[in-house]
């Protein structure tokens, strides 16, 4: 399978089975859609002499015209020397089909069975520290910050069940995470503390690693958290949704009043304080700001250089949801986005936008790419009484109820489903060129939309899709600058 | 026929070339740096990696924004 597609003035070829890349002009690009064609789901296809003509034909027919000067900058449009231009492509192709690196075919059938019955181990959890927060953002999914009307804080006692738990079930896995989050993790920052010194006291006991972060609203952010966090904390995420109009009606204090003012002087110190790295600003987009590139296009101007905006997960009735009437205006901002980028990197000054971020030499496995998030086996979320639950959006799901941190995981079914559930197991991703990229996308939001983690949510696909594209494109752009 | 002959004779003009691993010898076609999933495979799954929620993304799974931690 592959997907081929234009943007920003580049023709890319994307090999889906191989994840590899390919920049070409339009001669080769439209061979290689002809080629597409002719072979359709079978990649093995070898094309015959006839099938072969038929593309050579097709292209003479076309390309002999001198407005194609361009393509044939050496030789020259007369309908011998385009038919040697497309022989010559046809060659290379097939070479490239031989190297494994275009029209490769998808030989993940058996890793998959083995995939399906892996053994896996709990690597990570999310400790909600506080079910309560000290604003009232409209899109939370805890009912902004009301948590259904059951607010509590994680005691110290849970806390260190909950290490204790992600300790005896995580195998021979050095590497455990821990994510303070919450509620607002901040309104009980003396357990965080206490648990961060409880965790190390572990680790030399245990021979593990944890890798401590945290989220947070930035309300009760002081100077001394600060510097307990940059000491401790691998990765902060400082939640601000960007320009502040924008952040202020989505993310306001219980008084009405908004939350901007106060936070953005502590977040541009944090980020300062942690060299413009290993943190993360935060923004939620929603129908209320479909132009959301300006949202990132603030926070680069004010000086931050991890930036991550991402769509807001809601119910579809919410004023601010996400409809798909809104996807073309997404769509153009992320390429927006992505040539701003580009732009900016030119002058020197850069920053990393999350969604865009891909490390084409050193992604991930095909193993993680199979495997996802890791939600509901690697990764499980932890209540204030500690509850388990696949992640932090099923916390609340009572049919997602997975255990308890005293007892461990007594819902081992909800388990399997989740270590079931990947792109093959998903109708919709099969054909989808971006499956490698998102995994099957979110449990979450699947569940959320269909009632199943098996199911995808179609909106969050066209934008995944997108930033796929555009992510893709500006490695492109990068290696033309070389 | 004279397909045939014209293929021997690009073949016998680019036989010289290097094979097209990550280069630009191809006119038209540049393949850019990438590791090939397919071997992946082989050392693939250590599982040292990142949860995608921990590290950003929170509501999108972003595992493809990852790097392999195993380098």
């Amino acid at each position: 399978m592959i997907h081929q597609y234009k943007n920003n003035g580049f023709n890319i070829i994307l090999d889906v089975n191989s994840g590899m890349i390919h920049v070409v002009d339009d001669l080769a690009y439209d061979i290689i859609a002809m080629i597409d064609k002719i072979n359709g789901k079978n990649t093995s296809h070898l094309l015959s002499e006839e099938e072969k003509e038929d593309i050579i034909n097709t292209m003479v027919k076309k390309y002999s015209d001198s407005k194609y000067q361009e393509l044939f900058a050496d030789t020259s449009t007369d309908p011998v020397s385009v038919k040697e231009a497309v022989m010559e492509s046809l060659i290379d192709i097939e070479t490239l089909i031989k190297d494994g690196a275009l029209f490769t075919e998808d030989i993940y059938e058996q890793y998959i069975s083995d995939f399906k019955t892996r053994s896996t181990v709990v690597k990570a959890l999310c400790l909600h520290i506080a079910h309560d927060c000290n604003l009232a953002c409209r899109y939370c999914f805890a009912e902004e910050g009301e948590y259904h009307g059951r607010r509590a804080l994680m005691s110290y006692e849970v806390g260190k069940q909950a290490l204790d738990f992600l300790i005896a079930n995580s195998g021979n896995r050095k590497n455990l995470e821990v994510d303070f989050f919450g509620g607002e993790p901040l309104m009980n920052w003396q357990v965080v503390e206490d648990l961060v010194k409880y965790g190390r006291e572990q680790e030399t006991i245990h021979n593990k690693k944890f890798r401590f972060t945290l989220t947070t609203n930035g309300v009760l952010l002081d100077d001394h958290i600060m510097e307990f966090a940059n000491k401790e904390m691998s990765n902060v995420v400082l939640s601000i949704d960007g320009r502040k109009e924008v952040n202020d009606y989505m993310r306001p204090s219980r008084n009405g009043k908004g939350s901007y003012d106060l936070i953005i002087p502590k977040f541009e110190k944090m980020a300062e304080s942690r060299n413009q790295n290993n943190y993360y600003v935060r923004g939620t987009f929603t129908h209320e700001n479909l132009d959301f590139s300006e949202d990132v296009k603030h926070l680069a101007e004010r000086g931050f250089k991890q930036i991550s905006v991402e769509p807001v997960v809601s119910l579809p009735e919410e004023s601010y949801a996400i409809k798909e009437e809104d996807i073309p205006a997404l769509l153009e901002e992320y390429d927006k986005l992505a040539k701003y980028m580009i732009e900016k990197k030119k002058k020197g000054e850069d920053f990393n936008f999350f969604h865009f971020m891909l490390d084409l030499s050193g992604g991930p496995c095909v193993a993680k790419r199979l495997s996802g998030c890791g939600s509901g086996t690697e990764y499980l979320a932890v209540t204030p009484w500690g509850d388990l639950y696949p992640c932090h959006q099923f916390v609340g799901e009572e049919e997602y109820l997975m255990g308890n941190v005293s007892e461990g995981v007594k819902r081992t079914d909800i388990r399997e489903e989740f270590r079931k559930s990947n792109v093959y197991s998903k109708e919709k991703c099969k054909d989808c060129f971006a499956k490698f990229y998102c995994s099957g996308g979110c449990a979450a939001n699947s569940y959320k939309f269909n009632g199943n983690i098996n199911d995808t949510y179609d909106i969050g696909c066209e934008l995944e899709r997108k930033r796929v594209e555009c992510a893709i494109m500006i490695k492109v752009a990068e290696a033309e600058e070389e | 026929m004279g397909y045939a002959i014209i293929v021997d004779d690009i073949i016998a003009k680019i036989s010289n070339m290097k094979e097209n691993k990550g280069g630009n010898l191809m006119k038209r076609i540049k393949t850019l740096n990438t590791r090939n999933l397919k071997d992946t495979m082989k050392k693939g799954g250590c599982g040292e990696c990142q949860t995608s929620c921990q590290s950003a993304c929170k509501t999108s799974c972003t595992v493809g924004n990852q790097s392999c931690e195993n380098k």
